[in-house]
């Protein structure tokens, strides 16, 4: 009796439950990805739309008054001096970068496929180390050896008869001071990348070009070179957009762009513009160029990958 | 033979150069004032004080700084992994309208730098009252795209079979996510949280556009705060700062250097 009994109460409970169930599991993904996604649009989508709007304004920030400026504010920028001197400024950052940040940490992992053992673990963990250093501490720290008078670098020299110049105040050492405070910060990285890429190439390849009599140069340069293009390729497209988005950090805490706009490049401008000076309108019209013209390079980077890389390991 | 102690002698100079700059930092910050500017190297503090520390603490609020970094990054991390897990789940082991389309929208975020977005995302936050907040920093980075990419591709990886079996037992999707998928993608999911945490805790760009005042800010803040007021005449606690700083982020490194080293490598470096 009192299972039958709970047999009729059961099926309409059932019924309610399927119900529900089966419209959760139509939402279900929805609704797994919902938290997520909101963040994104909210943070990224919607913002990137409001730069190209604002980019067409002459706006301060605070004022209820939005003038619509047309090209006005793009006129402006490629018209004015400030624009292709941080465009320059850009250049050497990106080109200085790759130099340090690709030939060095290159040459240290080929370097490292040598020798064998636990050692190369900690020589990896010690290079590696910059990477995990806030930028804030990275700057600060080297601000302190670079120091003119008191920092260890200038007293140095003056032991050995060199007066050094005040870096950061020195039109001609201000970029590659800092380039070698954010070289410091990627060379480690970007070594355990190249470090993986030539692990991921079989053995067998060198030990026939040794029996070949292939010196260590040609080895390079007819098995690893070839067979780390994929490599070689995500290396130069983060080092790009780290020389031209991370610079940004010491700029702001060392220089703040001088000495004379020595030392500025395009996202600090972006800062300056939107930040500082309020220039909302001219700042946005800035963020569009830079942000076309960088996702412009990592496409033809892209394309340059498709066609040139072996792929076959 | 030669060749190899050669290579070696070549790493070694890399690595002192490499680690040279931390250990003057923490050299400086042990050091007496007097002994800071002595010449040479001298990388062992000739009479050790933790005076610097002291002095950064009465000079600066450390205490404070070092809370809002450590709410802000936990917080950011906490949020950012379980996010990221709920919908790499969602895309990795659904098929629904639109699943392709949401996923290409979830990876175009991340070719957006934050110079591009900073001006909107700035004033939306402002006209929420939130400038001078910890939700200001926390609010918009409660999700990575990141994260979502990177676990749906570990997901990918499990055996159909595992989720064939969960169906039979009668388990929801939601019972699976929890009871089979979290315990064997675990080593994925903290390697992830490790990142994020890390991340948070360095970051430092949008921090300084939306909070000002020395009660709110974070750790990296403090310190380029105390170097534009105190730089050239204290290097000691100045030093003791920016070892504070970097502490907590070593730590972190020497315990799952392995897990930092791969999980960073495939997502990019940032500030």
């Amino acid at each position: 009796m009192g299972a039958s009994a709970k047999r009729v109460v059961l099926p309409s409970h059932v019924v309610t439950s399927n119900r529900l169930s089966g419209w959760l599991r139509h939402a279900a993904p929805y609704l797994y990805i919902l938290p997520a996604f909101l963040p994104l649009v909210a943070f990224v989508y919607f913002p990137l739309g409001r730069t190209f709007q604002l980019s067409l304004y002459d706006w301060n920030m605070v004022s209820p008054q939005w003038r619509f400026a047309g090209a006005a504010n793009y006129q402006a920028l490629l018209t004015g001096e400030e624009f292709w001197m941080a465009c320059w400024n850009t250049v050497l950052y990106v080109v200085g970068m790759l130099i340090f940040s690709i030939v060095i940490p290159l040459t240290l992992a080929v370097l490292l496929t040598r020798i064998a053992g636990g050692l190369q673990t900690l020589y990896k963990a010690i290079l590696f180390s910059p990477a995990v250093i806030s930028f804030a501490v990275a700057a600060i720290t080297w601000l302190w050896i670079f120091n003119p008078i008191d920092g260890l670098l200038n007293r140095l020299l003056l032991e050995l008869g060199i007066a050094g110049p005040s870096w950061l105040n020195n039109p001609r050492w201000v970029i590659p001071t800092i380039l070698i405070i954010c070289s410091w910060k990627l060379i480690g990285y970007n070594f355990v990348i190249f470090a993986a890429g030539l692990a991921g190439i079989p053995n067998e390849y060198y030990d026939a070009a040794k029996v070949d009599g292939a010196s260590a140069f040609q080895q390079f340069w007819r098995i690893s070179w070839p067979l780390l293009t994929p490599t070689t390729f995500f290396v130069l497209v983060t080092t790009v957009i780290y020389a031209d988005q991370q610079t940004l950090i010491p700029i702001q805490i060392l220089t703040q762009g001088g000495p004379n706009k020595a030392s500025t490049n395009l996202v600090y401008l972006i800062f300056q513009y939107g930040f500082q000076f309020f220039e909302t309108g001219l700042a946005s019209a800035l963020a569009t160029l830079v942000f076309l013209l960088f996702t412009g390079i990592t496409v033809l980077q892209q394309r340059l990958l498709e066609r040139f890389v072996h792929y076959e390991v | 033979m030669r060749s190899k102690v050669f290579v070696h002698a070549i790493m070694v100079a890399s690595c002192l150069a490499t680690i040279f700059p931390l250990l003057w930092m923490v050299s400086t910050s042990l050091k007496a004032p007097d002994d800071i500017f002595t010449p040479g190297i001298t990388l062992l503090p000739p009479r050790p004080t933790l005076g610097n520390y002291q002095k950064a603490w009465e000079l600066t609020p450390l205490g404070k700084y070092m809370w809002n970094s450590t709410v802000a990054a936990l917080v950011i991390m906490a949020s950012q992994t379980l996010t990221s897990l709920l919908a790499a789940y969602g895309f990795a082991r659904h098929r629904f309208p639109g699943r392709e389309v949401l996923f290409a929208l979830f990876l175009g975020t991340m070719i957006v730098p934050i110079h591009v977005v900073m001006i909107p995302n700035y004033i939306l936050v402002s006209r929420l009252g939130w400038i001078d907040t910890l939700a200001a920093l926390i609010v918009p980075q409660l999700s990575s795209a990141f994260g979502v990419f990177m676990l749906r591709q570990h997901l990918l990886t499990l055996p159909k079979e595992l989720f064939d079996a969960a169906a039979i037992d009668g388990a929801g999707s939601w019972r699976a996510l929890w009871q089979i998928v979290v315990p064997i993608i675990r080593p994925a999911i903290s390697a992830l949280a490790i990142l994020f945490f890390l991340n948070a805790w360095n970051q430092y760009f949008w921090p300084l556009l939306v909070l000002t005042k020395p009660e709110v800010q974070t750790i990296p803040l403090g310190l380029q705060r105390f170097a534009s007021t105190e730089a050239g005449t204290s290097w000691g606690p100045l030093m003791a700062v920016a070892t504070a700083a970097s502490v907590p982020a070593l730590v972190v490194y020497l315990v799952a250097q392995r897990h930092i080293m791969s999980s960073f490598v495939t997502s990019g470096l940032k500030g």
